[in-house]
């Protein structure tokens, strides 16, 4: 769906001719923090790959523009900045320095003033140029590092001026990468639903809650949006044929299929295996409501659960070995894991009046879920190999249906705290816990791959 | 044709003269008008009375049609609301000893006419509480059970359908018991049979 732009590396020789660079004025000021962030939060060790990793200290320089270049060219110019910025600084990786350090800096002739800039703490500098192009916007980004004063990352993007944020969230997930060796979340999005007069939407959004786009137009109930691993396709259920049935939507061409077993009823709940070629849901055809996993390919389904109680919201483990699902057979909705094939069930969480919409976190060890205390549900996070218990979110209201973002080490869930229901992401820890502006009621969120 | 013959004033007679002319002929609509337009001649006007009295005359004989009341449909007795709302506890869906007289008057009427001739439609509903998958399932539970209370009541199954909105359509936007307690429903809709 992410397209029209094509990406070409550049070489270091040519990205160097590229910049001019005068002496940077003086650092009078210790660096503010930015306004969003937590003060706390700073210097937080983030964990990469099993290894402790401070912040990246990392400096964005303005974009080089050519002086005649119109508005619309140096507007999406700053639009791309300060979408790197904010990319950067969600992340967690990275400790964006003030721009208002090095925003007076003229790149003129020479070079970019490593030096400086290493004095300045950044480790990292992105510096970049933007240009108007047969397609719109040519821009490059470029990573240097201040030490070695060598370009690490460096891509050229051309596309149409439409597309500013995503060339900007695609240089920022070039320099994630360059740091971690894996994409971040910076080209990821979020499918929820909105509350639209009567009817009940599917939308997709930007993970910065840009771009909001309305998926189903049914004026029917359209719930439980789950990203295929591809990001290509949504499986969601609907009413729009009375019953509620399971959904395929296919984002490449806008199709969408009634994948429903046949003479399933009450299909809700899809989850994508990892390798996108089976989905597990829960259907009451069978009367209480079991789970069931999909073959994708064949429309087949079969049986995984055959319980007294009531079993519903089943989600893959990252190996696509397990399922975790809630259920209440044993009097109260608590979280279970099962084989994939349905053997070997346990009990996962006990404590709390009732625990649901289980989500394994992409590492496989963690597993958030909304927990009800007092009759308020918290995000919490059970942490499998050391049996930890963590809430995650503390208030007097509800924070619903957590789901991981690709990289874990954020969630997106949703919450009443406002009185009305939102969207919000937080770290993995609990921190940065922030709303995404919709303008509708907007629930039951997913975090694509 | 008929344009031609009212453009002029005739006395009825005349009229129903002509339009016997025309039921004649269009049968088969051998004939072409043009044989009606010569029918209505002035002499004949003359032994009339004034048009105005006899207007009551009848054009044509006057058939008898009995009158019965429109024939109802589903949704037209939907929005009657004869069949009343049943209520839960919270996480519960077992049929409340205070709701079985409602279910055994809804009964009743769905084994009698006029609504015996429906199907019915099940909707099990729950209060926001609970997360909204839990609460699909939970309301598919309420609806089912029931499903199962009217059957006991008599009402033969292949009469029931169920579906469970979950938290999905709340009677009351409310984030309070009251509103909550007005939730956790089960509702009927007849559907035509």
């Amino acid at each position: 769906m992410k397209t029209g732009v094509s990406r070409r590396t550049i070489g270091v020789a040519a990205v160097l001719a590229a910049f001019m660079a005068v002496p940077l004025v003086p650092f009078a000021e210790p660096a503010p923090r930015q306004a969003h962030e937590d003060p706390n939060r700073a210097d937080i060790d983030v964990v990469v790959s099993g290894t402790a990793m401070r912040q990246i200290p990392i400096a964005i320089l303005p974009f080089v523009l050519a002086p005649q270049e119109p508005a619309a060219i140096r507007d999406a110019s700053d639009l791309i900045r300060k979408v790197i910025s904010d990319d950067l600084s969600y992340s967690g990786l990275f400790n964006v320095l003030p721009p208002s350090l090095y925003n007076a800096v003229t790149i003129i002739s020479g070079r970019v003033p490593f030096r400086d800039f290493a004095a300045l703490g950044a480790q990292g500098v992105v510096a970049g140029s933007t240009i108007r192009d047969s397609r719109g916007l040519a821009v490059e980004g470029l990573l240097y590092d201040s030490k070695t004063e060598q370009l690490v990352a460096g891509k050229r993007y051309r596309g149409d001026a439409a597309l500013a944020r995503d060339i900007a969230h695609r240089i920022s997930n070039d320099i994630t990468i360059a740091y971690t060796g894996k994409a971040g979340v910076s080209l990821s999005r979020i499918v929820m639903v909105g509350k639209v007069g009567g009817a009940k939407e599917i939308h997709v959004m930007d993970y910065d809650g840009a771009d909001i786009k309305q998926i189903t137009r049914n004026k029917s109930l359209n719930v439980s949006p789950a990203w295929s691993p591809d990001g290509k396709r949504l499986a969601f259920v609907s009413y729009r044929q009375g019953n509620p049935r399971l959904y395929i939507y296919n984002g490449d061409d806008g199709s969408l299929h009634d994948a429903s077993p046949s003479g399933s009823e009450l299909c809700i709940a899809p989850d994508w295996s990892p390798d996108g070629k089976r989905i597990a849901f829960s259907s009451s055809s069978a009367g209480e409501s079991e789970i069931y996993v999909l073959d994708v390919a064949t429309g087949r389904s079969r049986q995984i659960t055959f319980s007294r109680g009531a079993d519903t919201a089943p989600v893959w483990s990252p190996s696509g070995r397990e399922i975790a699902f809630t259920s209440d057979r044993s009097g109260k909705p608590m979280v279970y894991i099962m084989d994939a094939e349905g053997a070997n069930v346990r009990k996962l969480t006990g404590s709390g009046d009732a625990n649901d919409s289980p989500a394994w976190s992409p590492d496989g060890d963690k597993i958030a879920y909304a927990g009800e205390l007092n009759g308020r549900f918290d995000v919490m996070i059970y942490e499998i190999s050391t049996g930890r218990t963590l809430r995650l979110t503390q208030n007097a209201a509800n924070n619903e249906n957590p789901r991981w973002s690709r990289d874990g080490r954020h969630l997106v869930f949703s919450s009443n705290r406002t009185g009305i229901y939102r969207i919000y992401t937080m770290d993995a820890n609990g921190n940065r816990q922030e709303m995404i502006q919709t303008p509708f009621e907007a629930t039951m969120p997913d975090w694509s791959r | 044709m008929m344009e031609k013959v009212s453009r002029r004033r005739f006395s009825v007679h005349v009229l129903a003269l002509a339009l016997a002319g025309i039921l004649a002929v269009s049968p088969g609509c051998k004939k072409k008008p043009q044989a009606v337009t010569t029918t209505p001649e002035p002499p004949a006007a003359q032994n009339s009375g004034p048009s105005e009295t006899v207007n009551e005359t009848p054009l044509k004989p006057i058939v008898d049609e009995p009158v019965t009341p429109r024939s109802m449909g589903a949704a037209e007795y939907n929005s009657q609301g004869l069949l009343k709302a049943v209520y839960f506890d919270f996480n519960k869906f077992d049929i409340r000893p205070d709701q079985r007289p409602t279910l055994q008057a809804n009964a009743d009427k769905l084994k009698a006419d006029p609504l015996s001739r429906f199907k019915v439609l099940i909707e099990g509903h729950c209060d926001e509480r609970n997360t909204n998958e839990y609460n699909l399932a939970l309301g598919d539970r309420r609806a089912n059970a029931v499903k199962q209370y009217l059957m006991t009541l008599g009402v033969p199954a292949a009469r029931l359908r169920t579906i469970s909105y979950g938290e999905e359509r709340p009677a009351d936007p409310g984030h309070n018991e009251e509103a909550w307690a007005k939730n956790r429903r089960g509702e009927f809709v007849l559907e035509e049979g």
